[in-house]
Formats: C-alpha cells, structure tokens, sequence
C-alpha cells in the first residue's frame, strides 16, 4: 500500500513546473501543439492518482453519508478530468484550423461535467463540516473574498470572446465556454467556505488538504481570468499562466493525496491499541 | 495480571510493602510503559481519597445519623469530582492522539457536539457514567467529518481504558 503519495505528487509537480517554465522561456507558435499534447499527457497521472485516492478517501466513510457521497463525486470529477484532458492529447495532433473549430470544441463536455460533479462534491462535504458547525459562518473576510470572486467572473465574461471554444461552429459549444467562468466560480465560492472550515479545523493534516483544494479552485479561476485577457500577454502574465496552467492537475492529486493520508495515519495509529478478545470469549 | 504485573503487587506497591526486587521491576517498567504508569496514578488517587474518609471512620464508629449522611454526602462529592477528572484526562488524551491528523478545532468540535448530545453538558462536566454514550456520540461526530478510520481509532483507545476500568 501506498502510504505517503504526496511525496510522489510533489516530484510530479516539479516536473511538471519545470515544463511549464521551459514552455514560458519559449512561447513559439510554431511548437503550439507539441506543447499542448505535452501539457495533456501530464496532467493525466496527475488526475488518475486524485481518482484512485479520492474513491479510497470515499470507502472511509460510512455508507450513504454526505462525505462519502462528496468523494465519490470528487473522483467522478477527476476521472471527467482525465477523459478531457485524454481527448485533448489525442485531438491535438489532429490541429488544424478547420478541425480545431469543430472537433476539438467536444472537449468542452468533459470539462462542464467535470466542474458540475467538482461542484457537488465540493458541496456534499461543506454540508458535512456545517452539520456540526464547522464553516457554517461567514466572516467579513470571507464576504471580501466572495466580492473578489463575482469581480473575477465578471472579467472573464467581458474578455470571453478570446476563449479559445467562443468561435466553435456548434452553438452548445460556446454556450458551455460561456457557462465555465460561473461553473469555476461556483466551486471557488464553496473552497471560500472550506478555507473558514480548514481555519476552524485548526492545523492538522485534515486543514492541509481543504487548504490544496481552496488554492487549486482559486488559481483554476485565476487561470481562466488570465486566458479571457486580449492578447499578446506580457511575459509576467505568461509566466503566471504556465506555472499555474502546468501544476494546477498536480494540485488537486496533492489535496486529495494528503487527506489520504490522514486515514492511513489513522489505521496505523488503530494498530498501536490492539482489541483484546472480550473476558469469557472462547479463544 | 497485566504487563508480568499482579493486582496484589500494585497494592503492595502503593502500600510501600513489596519486596525491593519487586518493587524495582515495577518502577522500571513505570518509566516505559504508559498505560500501566495511568493505572498507577489512578490507582494512588482513589488510594489517597479513600485514606481520609478511612481515617475518618475509625476515629469515631459511633455516629449520629446526620454525620453519617455528611460523611456519605462528603464521599459522594470527592468520587464525583474524581470522576470529572477523569473524563477531563480522558479528553485530553483523545484531544492530543486526534489534534495531528484532523486538527484540534476539528477535535474539540466533535467532543463538544457528543457530549451535547449524550449528557447535554459542556464536555468538562461530564462523569465517568456518562462515558459511554459520550463515546459513542463522538464516533459518530468524528466518522461524519473524519471517516470510520477515526471513529475505529476512538473505539480501540476508549476500549482499553474500559477494559481497565472492568479489571
């Protein structure tokens, strides 16, 4: 068994930023699809390993309860993940102006399905957390980050006709690129809710895996902020977008990686008490 | 007999009446084994509670009935404070096993919401009697937000200070 992934994921991520920096220092057109084939194929172990942990995180809790149901969802969202993220490494090969259009929109399915099961999960286990009063109040703090957020959207719904899906042929398309800015945002404003639940919680382990997962929704959402801006992008601002663009797969592994974690400590720690066979008990 | 460790020595022990060798033994394994140095304090707690009242008693047998019921009221507060304390140990062990993994707001919330619910009282308050549907409570509470992974961590660690309490 597997009992320390993140440690794992972390060199992933490495890697992975690596690549992104290298892709930075060298923005030629000409290697566009080169690159984004690379970029696909390495978000995909990235999203596979946050499916496998999340269903394992999910067979922790007991049957039918909100949590579970939460997990599952988040490793429905992941596998979602991995199919988009497999289509574009295998569509973009296939680029061409003409079949970019029409072809390559498909992806937008995945991706909104991905979101909406991201979405409930998100949702199933804040109500978890607020059942016994943790994140069930907002702060004047929280209220500022929701602003922040509804601000954000905002900027990517006036820059949407940049999207790379806004000119596909088929209307549902580009209706489903025009939703994403409100589907990433749904998300984020329940991670605002998670990050009050991980302040709550305190410092353990379990604070450190709301933590990832509140950092990945907000640069999910920083990410398509900045692809909604006119282009050229000055080089800060493409930087920005590769480091995060590369590694942000690799986030969602980690989050889901460290609460694994948790319940292995758990067992482990379950091991240290050993049941002792009741008095009377034939042997 | 547990850890080589008879009933009999332990009160010996306290007594102050074992062997050397014996009482050496035991005064070594205090020093690595956690559980038994527990049941060494509870048990020169109840010892030194229970010497007073004791003294009490064989100063004058003959009492009215009026000091007889202070005399019981008197034990039945001691053993009542005796039990607070122990819970608050107890408390405090879960709080520092659990505050690593799941964090102590995370902790202190589901031992707050289970003593509610099983004694309808602040934790702090709660007795030894009330011990067992408290810990049932925070099975529950904790496996809602932490998993069954916890709640089976509770059980095992709650279940050997049962065991101690039957021996």
């Amino acid at each position: 068994m597997i009992t320390r992934p993140a440690e794992w994921l972390w060199m992933g991520l490495a890697v992975a930023l690596s690549l992104g920096l290298v892709r930075a220092l060298n923005p030629s057109e000409a290697t566009y699809s080169q690159w984004a084939v690379v970029l696909n194929l390495s978000t995909l172990p990235a999203y596979a390993v946050a499916h496998w942990f999340a269903r394992r995180v999910a067979d922790d809790y007991p049957a039918g309860s909100a949590m579970r149901l939460g997990w599952l969802l988040m490793a429905a969202s992941a596998a979602a993940a991995v199919v988009r993220h497999g289509f574009e490494a295998l569509a973009v090969p296939l680029w061409h102006p003409a079949w970019a259009t029409i072809f390559l929109g498909i992806r937008q399915i995945p991706f909104v399905l991905s979101l909406i099961l991201l979405f409930a999960a998100l949702a199933a286990m804040w109500s978890s957390y607020a059942s016994l009063g943790l994140g069930a109040s907002l702060r004047t703090r929280d209220v500022f980050f929701f602003v922040v957020i509804v601000a954000m959207v905002g900027g990517v719904l006036w820059g949407r006709s940049s999207m790379a899906d806004s000119v596909s042929v088929y209307p549902a398309v580009r209706y489903m690129q025009y939703a994403s800015p409100v589907l990433l945002a749904t998300p984020a404003a329940l991670g605002v809710m998670l990050f009050r639940v991980s302040r709550e919680v305190g410092e353990g382990r379990l604070a450190t895996s709301l933590r990832y997962l509140v950092l990945l929704l907000t640069l999910r959402l920083l990410l398509l902020l900045l692809g909604a801006l006119p282009g050229p992008h000055p080089p800060a601002i493409s930087f920005l977008q590769n480091a995060a663009g590369w590694t942000v797969a690799w986030l969602f592994g980690l989050a889901v990686a460290y609460r694994w974690e948790v319940t292995v400590d758990a067992i482990r720690l379950s091991l240290d008490y050993p049941v002792t066979p009741a008095r009377g008990a034939k042997s | 007999m547990k850890h080589g460790i008879a009933h009999g020595d332990w009160i010996d022990y306290l007594e102050g009446s074992l062997n050397p060798v014996d009482r050496q033994r035991i005064s070594l394994h205090l020093l690595s084994c956690e559980s038994c140095l527990r049941l060494y304090k509870d048990l020169s707690l109840a010892r030194n509670l229970l010497i007073p009242e004791a003294a009490g008693v064989r100063e004058s047998v003959v009492r009215s009935d009026m000091e007889i019921e202070a005399l019981e009221a008197s034990v039945i507060d001691r053993l009542r404070d005796c039990s607070t304390a122990a819970v608050a140990e107890r408390l405090q062990f879960l709080r520092v096993l659990l505050a690593p993994l799941y964090g102590a707001g995370a902790v202190d919330r589901s031992i707050h919401v289970a003593a509610r619910r099983a004694a309808n009282r602040e934790p702090s308050q709660m007795t030894i009697k009330q011990w067992d549907a408290f810990v049932a409570n925070v099975q529950s509470a904790a496996g809602t937000i932490c998993g069954l992974s916890a709640a089976q961590l509770i059980r095992r660690v709650t279940a050997i200070w049962m065991e101690r309490e039957v021996a």
